[in-house]
């Protein structure tokens, strides 16, 4: 038999089956996660995250319009949730603790450069790109997520996403000629 | 290069990362691929926006999963908060449509309805001789396909799923199509139907507090 599509199971969610749910949260909350944890660099804050989205896809399966695939709807939900956290975060002013799980856990590029390893050094300076690079450059290559879904998830024009992109790459390659590895580009 | 040619080696650029990850559209796609044949600075670019793939893949593969304490905290709110969908959302889910999910769709659907709603105060019978129209129709001749008979059904927006589905294993009827206009055609029996037996099993099927109402359909 034929795997259900997320639509259909969006839709069986809407008419109140918890099975659906649980099948559409084995499907996503492993990708939602790492898109939150991305983002706020905080596996607990990224755990709140992955449960409010799908607590609000149960709240809110209705209003899916299935003009997008679901699983653009479900990110875009854990971006608002995300950005909502953070601004509540930068209100509160971080404490020590919160400050310190912040704190990349990725080499400098510095030290990856040492370990003599292009791979690392290039995986240090993505995460340092800043956080709006961050994500689209996630969106794009982790999610595989199209111009328009990307624009939908963030809610910017095609335009905007294709030059945040652009952006997103040229700062890469800074960190990384910077960090001595020079791929002649841009 | 010129200016026109610059602008559009930075729109073929531009959509390179896309393409890399194979989500361009067909037209777009095929657009890149005309430029990298024609460029070989593209193509080294391309190399590059696919080293940055594969590593963002990489980190984020690397970055583990929530706690299986994540999926208990959303399974008591579902728990706690039983959804009460209306009856259209859970026949759809129940036969698998998504009509209801497309606005313009659900403006036809609401439209439809509220003629629908007005045309209550007619009898059933009434309705019979009415003249054809596009979508579903009332209609004036046998309301049975070749494969059976079936009538549209309207129902009472407090009916719940499972008096739905007992009233339809009573009639050994089925649905097969809908909501359109709130109204869901059910296939109620194999074989083909006069005019005045649909308009018998009409008046059958309509008395019961479940359903609002029921029109002959012409087969579609």
């Amino acid at each position: 038999m034929a795997a259900q599509s997320d639509n259909d199971l969006v839709a069986r969610i809407a008419a109140g089956d918890q099975l659906a749910l649980q099948t559409l949260y084995g499907r996503h909350h492993v990708k939602v996660f790492r898109f939150a944890l991305r983002l706020l660099r905080s596996e607990p804050s990224a755990e709140d995250v992955v449960s409010e989205v799908f607590i609000e896809v149960w709240r809110n399966a209705a209003q899916f319009e299935g003009r997008s695939e679901a699983s653009t709807w479900l990110l875009a939900i854990a971006r608002n949730k995300a950005i909502s956290m953070l601004r509540r975060q930068r209100e509160d002013e971080l404490d020590d603790e919160s400050a310190a799980a912040i704190e990349d856990e990725a080499d400098d590029p510095e030290v990856a450069l040492q370990k003599k390893n292009k791979g690392d050094v290039l995986r240090a300076c993505l995460s340092r790109l800043s956080p709006q690079h961050r994500e689209v450059i996630d969106l794009v290559y982790y999610h595989d997520k199209s111009i328009e879904e990307v624009a939908r998830i963030v809610g910017a024009p095609e335009g905007t996403v294709k030059t945040r992109m652009f952006h997103a790459r040229k700062q890469l390659a800074e960190l990384a000629k910077a960090a001595g590895v020079d791929r002649g580009w841009p | 290069m010129t200016r026109d040619r610059r602008e559009e080696a930075d729109a073929i650029e531009a959509l390179l990362p896309w393409y890399a990850a194979g989500t361009l559209d067909p037209g777009e796609a095929k657009r890149v691929e005309e430029a990298l044949a024609r460029r070989p600075d593209l193509r080294a670019s391309l190399e590059i926006a696919r080293e940055d793939r594969d590593e963002t893949i990489a980190l984020n593969e690397a970055l583990g999963a929530p706690g299986t304490d994540v999926w208990t905290r959303v399974l008591a709110v579902a728990q706690a908060e039983p959804r009460k969908p209306s009856l259209k959302a859970r026949l759809a889910a129940l036969v698998g449509l998504g009509a209801e999910r497309h606005p313009g769709r659900l403006a036809w659907a609401a439209a439809a309805a509220a003629i629908v709603i007005a045309l209550q105060a007619a009898t059933i019978l009434s309705l019979l001789p009415a003249a054809k129209g596009p979508g579903y129709q009332t209609a004036s001749q046998a309301s049975a396909t070749p494969e059976g008979a079936s009538v549209l059904v309207s129902f009472a927006p407090d009916a719940r799923l499972d008096q739905v589905g007992l009233w339809l294993q009573q009639h050994h009827a089925s649905i097969v199509e809908g909501p359109r206009g709130g109204m869901y055609r059910v296939r109620v029996g194999d074989k083909s139907l006069t005019k005045d037996q649909v308009a018998a099993l009409a008046a059958e099927l309509a008395a019961t507090p479940l359903v609002h109402m029921v029109l002959p359909a012409t087969g579609e």
